[in-house]
């Protein structure tokens, strides 16, 4: 996010702004968590991922509240360099804290499907799971995800149907 | 079809996506706090204040020399007269120093205490940001983000020899002086001008700070130790101190060093600064220099560190008082200092040179980081990554002091991914043995993999002809010849290149065209394998 040195002269956010600021937190971290764990694979990571988009959102606040303030959030997220966080490379494989407590049938298949799922995303490349999650799983419009990455409307196109294609492939479901 | 493929897909996502609880009750608090720190530091290097993350400290240790007598308060620092408190607040100012090395337009700027960004260095080059902590006789200054133009060459923090090497602060005439183990002056400080405006710093901070109420109090004597304890000396306290409750996967610790150095880690990431016990016991600790990690499950120990005012042994535990006298915490003995490597060892971003180089060498009388020994680099080959060999088992890294790893076996768990996470990078390690394998003895290392935490930190991770974290596709090919290229992906790479040594794969993960990953071992573990 390079408007990092932009705006810090800022003084406060005033503090009904705060409070506008803590409602809008309170309703939207759930979805970005969930753009955040799409994008990341990582519990924990995604909630610290979320975390620093808000701050983000917080600092901009004047900014981000004047048009829409969960797509200032998203945006933010999506752009944090994930690989500059606590990469864990394969943590993916085992993340005995998701597992549940007790060996229920359901809990364990639904942990071996994210399991899948996840794997599938990380064998993206990260420009197309990023425009993959927001095109197809967050249904942005192509013109959002352009935006929203920066990147221009065609590769948007481009690279979502390809994406997809692989995303597909990766989850044996081609044919299908 | 491709539309019952995403229909099918986004069905699969709901029901598996985790429920995320995110902690949101210290985003603004937090936020603030970086405001404050970025206020000043518009062109900053980039490392400054991502997420405080390791790497903030990696920079932060780089320049962070050791006080030249530590913690411990010797005679001549015993000797000089206590400034009283309400003398104390005389400190806030806008300050010329004059100081051996340094140049004639530099000013030292101290506005409230123990705040982020309280101190800051005006130079010609810009502004570097730190905190400072006073006692009756002890100064200790920690800084933290530094202008990119006052940048070492090596990207470590700016030399500052007068202020690293001040261990103590006496008033003279209407100015003050700063004052070294020797009892020597390192810099006076004097109301004269102020420094020339910097277009990256807010207006304002040009100006001389105005103590407030808020920086008299923290300029006060911390209220006594509660009835019961006892002071705890600097000799007490030095060495490895860990939370006292059930011990944390994420292995939070703190380090009191003898040299006056202090490292620590709420489990995910790192802080540091300076400490020092002043003659009445206070405890002298600047604000740290990384922040907590708001989702960390760890524990707030640099935090709390930062927070006490003084320090007490009771029944072998460290007792952290704050300013008030209330208890906020009690750490157990995790062992001596000297079985870690010293700071400058394992938060060296990058080697440094043997002989001082001249700016770093004015005014210090003792010893200061560039003279500190580099890392010995891991050496990365068929074997494995330094002292992380395959095959090794998890107990005998977990006995092994130049490992350190970072977690801890889950019994059950036969697969175990473990990881060290030191500021820059971190090292993972893949553990496999059949299902039921006791993991402390039966697992071994099936891979070890190096990352950069940030895509061209150099760590000392050393593969052929030099090729580390960092080094170019081409550098990689020219070392590694006969290899192949794959698109396969990582979080941290764009694509792969695959190499081998002996019958051992190693493989670099290429974000950009800097390597981001280097992985020895079996990239391909079976999850069943797993258990």
């Amino acid at each position: 996010v390079d408007d990092e040195h932009v705006d810090v002269l800022a003084i406060g956010v005033p503090v009904d702004a705060t409070t506008d600021f803590e409602l809008f937190m309170a309703e939207s971290a759930p979805a970005l968590a969930r753009t955040a764990w799409l994008l990341c694979g990582d519990v924990r990571q995604a909630e610290e991922l979320t975390q620093q988009a808000l701050m983000r959102t917080y600092l901009h606040w004047d900014r981000a509240r004047a048009t829409d303030p969960l797509a200032y959030a998203r945006r933010t997220l999506a752009n944090l360099r994930i690989d500059t966080w606590r990469v864990r490379r394969r943590e993916v494989l085992v993340e005995p804290g998701l597992l549940p407590d007790e060996a229920v049938a359901c809990g364990a298949d639904r942990a071996a499907d994210r399991d899948q799922l996840v794997r599938a995303l990380a064998q993206l490349p990260r420009r197309t799971r990023q425009i993959v999650v927001l095109r197809y799983l967050e249904d942005l419009s192509e013109r959002q995800v352009a935006e929203d990455l920066g990147v221009s409307l065609g590769t948007v196109k481009s690279t979502a149907s390809r994406g997809l294609a692989q995303l597909r492939a990766a989850l044996g479901e081609e044919g299908r | 079809m491709s539309d019952d493929f995403l229909r099918r897909l986004r069905e699969r996502v709901d029901a598996a996506a985790p429920e995320i609880p995110v902690e949101t009750a210290l985003v603004v608090p937090r936020a603030r706090r970086r405001r404050a720190l970025r206020r000043s530091v518009g062109a900053v290097a980039a490392v400054a204040v991502l997420g405080g993350s390791a790497w903030t400290a990696g920079a932060f240790w780089a320049g962070q020399p050791s006080a030249s007598m530590g913690g411990t308060p010797n005679d001549v620092i015993a000797s000089l007269a206590p400034v009283p408190a309400d003398q104390r607040v005389g400190l806030i100012g806008m300050w010329r120093v004059a100081a051996a090395g340094e140049g004639p337009g530099t000013f030292l700027r101290l506005a409230g205490p123990g705040a982020m960004s309280g101190l800051e260095v005006w130079r010609a080059c810009g502004v570097i940001d730190g905190s400072w902590a006073v006692g009756p006789t002890r100064f200790v200054a920690s800084t933290y983000t530094s202008a990119a133009g006052c940048m070492e060459p090596d990207g470590s923090m700016p030399s500052i020899p007068w202020l690293y090497s001040a261990t103590a602060y006496q008033p003279d005439g209407d100015g003050w002086d700063l004052i070294d183990a020797s009892g020597a002056i390192t810099a006076t400080l004097r109301h004269d001008g102020l420094p020339a405006p910097d277009p990256n710093v807010i207006a304002s901070e040009a100006q001389a700070p105005v103590a407030d109420d808020a920086a008299r109090s923290l300029l006060s004597d911390a209220a006594p130790l509660p009835t019961g304890l006892r002071a705890a000396t600097a000799a007490e306290v030095v060495g490895l101190w860990v939370p006292s409750g059930a011990p944390l996967a994420t292995n939070p610790s703190i380090e009191l060093a003898g040299d006056g150095t202090w490292r620590g880690s709420d489990g995910c990431n790192g802080a540091g600064g300076r400490w020092a016990v002043d003659v009445d016991g206070q405890f002298v600790i600047p604000t740290g220099g990384a922040m907590t990690a708001m989702g960390c499950d760890g524990a707030p120990l640099p935090e709390l560190i930062t927070t006490a005012r003084r320090l007490a042994i009771d029944n072998g535990q460290l007792v952290l008082v704050d300013r008030e006298g209330q208890a906020i915490a009690r750490l157990a003995w995790g062992g001596p200092a000297s079985v870690l490597p010293t700071a400058a060892e394992t938060f060296q971003a990058t080697p440094v040179p043997a002989t001082p180089t001249a700016t770093s060498t004015v005014g210090v009388p003792t010893t200061s980081p560039t003279t500190a020994p580099a890392q010995a680099a891991w050496q990365v080959s068929g074997a494995g990554i330094g002292p992380i060999r395959l095959g090794r088992t998890l107990k005998e890294l977990a006995d092994d002091p130049a490992v350190r790893l970072n977690t801890s076996a889950t019994p059950g768990a036969p697969c175990l991914a473990r990881f060290l996470m030191t500021p820059g990078y971190q090292i993972s390690v893949e553990f496999a043995g059949a299902p039921g394998t006791d993991p402390g003895n039966g697992a071994v290392v099936a891979s070890v993999s190096a990352l950069a935490l940030d895509g061209t930190s150099a760590i000392p991770v050393i593969g052929r002809s030099g090729v580390a974290l960092g080094s170019s596709a081409a550098e990689v090919e020219t070392a590694y010849p006969g290899g192949t290229w794959t698109s396969a992906t990582t979080y941290s790479s764009d694509r792969t290149y695959v190499t081998s040594d002996g019958s051992v794969p190693i493989t670099f993960g290429l974000a950009g065209d800097a390597v981001a990953e280097i992985l020895v071992g079996r990239a391909d573990i079976p999850v069943e394998f797993c258990g």
